[in-house]
């Protein structure tokens, strides 16, 4: 029981408090190109989880491992990558082997979904903010689900923000990082953050 | 077939010219506030001119290693498995790179945490060597890279200068007056600050450019009807 309220925990505060997108701005350049399209979007943000949950459990025996280690904190980024480099290669030859279709179809961006730092940055903070492997799980499910909630958000806000009515300077890029900004803005609000705003 | 004519209509950028080429890094294909590849590290951790220049700093020396490093991986390899590799040159370079900056500036590394390891995943390295840098010849991708990342280091400084300006009332920790509007620390003034500087470098680009092409016109049409003038004078 205790298990399953750490995974939950540590899930809900990956997707809220700890939101890929709006709280730590992982992987938004990749996020914003994929949520012009559902499909993409759909396809990236599986793709984020699968890798995320899995390498969040292998790293979870790595870091026990190495944790003591003094230059452990220089190494990680190599330790991860690989990690990240065999699961995203051996994923690659098992679809290409038995599922071709499908390889078609993702090798043109499956690496976005990889080498991310919705991947990456989920696996740093599992190893600064979690201690067992049912939090480790969690947190990489709950960022992954925080990280599509968060494109969902901007697929439905990308049409409109591309519309005639904003500057032309504006448009895109600029006036999505405005919206970020203030759904940021709301998901601090939902988590109980104060701004001390003294002028 | 289809694919040989890709490849012939592939944009060539053996072509050299320094003022163009720079304009193009810094400005019209700007990392940070015009192309959005680059932007965590500038909306996130870039909330002092310290932190800013340490990020420029390790984005210049891990980006600019990797990149040319990278450009000798045979391209028979397919794009799938060479993503690997660039991920761990970027991270073998990451290992020097951290540890030489927490020598100089240990207090800043510290702060700035997980947003100097997730350089090595930077769209620079990973989507702009394959559509731009390896395309071109060496000595001009070198040019290239320096100029890209130049870019990106500037708005990185100016973002965490204008922040801690903003944010603190200081300037590289000397104390300038006592405004303090702490919001724009936080995730979502760094997003609004950064969203709000992409809209207007891009209409003040916008603007010079609209200019010097009216300019260019003007001094074609005049050029034009003193060739007309003098033609005319040479018949009579």
């Amino acid at each position: 029981m205790d298990n399953l309220l750490l995974f939950i925990d540590a899930a809900m505060i990956a997707m809220f408090v700890e939101n890929a997108i709006f709280s730590r701005a992982f992987g938004t350049s990749t996020a914003l190109y994929a949520a012009r399209k559902k499909d993409s979007m759909i396809g990236l943000g599986l793709g984020v989880a699968y890798v995320t949950t899995i390498s969040s459990v292998i790293t979870y025996f790595i870091d026990k491992l190495l944790s003591e280690w003094e230059y452990y904190f220089v190494v990680m980024p190599l330790i991860y990558t690989v990690v990240i480099g065999i699961l995203y290669a051996g994923s690659l030859l098992f679809i290409w082997r038995f599922i071709p279709k499908l390889f078609v179809k993702v090798k043109k961006y499956v690496h976005l979904s990889v080498f991310n730092a919705a991947v990456l940055g989920a696996l740093f903070l599992n190893s600064v903010l979690n201690e067992s492997i049912f939090s480790y799980l969690g947190f990489g499910i709950g960022l992954s689900a925080g990280y599509l909630i968060a494109m969902f958000f901007l697929h439905i806000a990308n049409e409109r923000l591309n519309s005639p009515l904003i500057p032309a300077a504006f448009r895109g890029m600029p006036i999505m990082m405005v919206f970020i900004g203030i759904l940021s803005l709301a998901f601090y609000a939902l988590t109980g953050y104060n701004t001390s705003v003294n002028v | 077939m289809a694919k040989a004519k890709q490849i012939k209509n592939r944009p060539d950028f053996s072509d050299f010219h320094f003022t163009r080429d720079l304009l193009d890094g810094i400005a019209k294909q700007n990392i940070v506030l015009m192309t959005g590849l680059v932007n965590a590290p500038v909306i996130i951790a870039a909330t002092t001119f310290k932190k800013g220049v340490v990020i420029a700093l390790a984005f210049a020396i891990i980006s600019f290693l990797t990149i040319m490093t990278c450009s000798f991986v045979p391209k028979k390899i397919v794009y799938a498995l060479r993503i690997i590799i660039y991920a761990l040159v970027g991270s073998v370079y990451y290992i020097p790179t951290i540890l030489l900056l927490s020598r100089i500036f240990p207090l800043t590394v510290e702060l700035i945490g997980i947003y100097l390891p997730l350089i090595i995943t930077n769209s620079l390295i990973f989507s702009k060597t394959e559509s731009r840098f390896y395309h071109e010849r060496k000595l001009k991708m070198f040019f290239d890279v320096i100029v890209f990342i130049i870019g990106f280091g500037i708005v990185c400084v100016i973002t965490g200068a204008f922040r801690e300006f903003i944010c603190y009332g200081s300037f590289a920790g000397i104390q300038l007056t006592d405004i303090s509007i702490k919001a724009f620390e936080s995730p979502f003034g760094g997003f609004i600050l950064v969203g709000i500087m992409a809209g207007m470098f891009r209409a003040l680009y916008n603007y010079l450019r609209n200019r010097k092409a009216k300019y260019t016109q003007a001094l074609n049409n005049v050029q034009l009807e003193d060739n007309m003038t003098s033609t005319a004078e040479n018949k009579e």
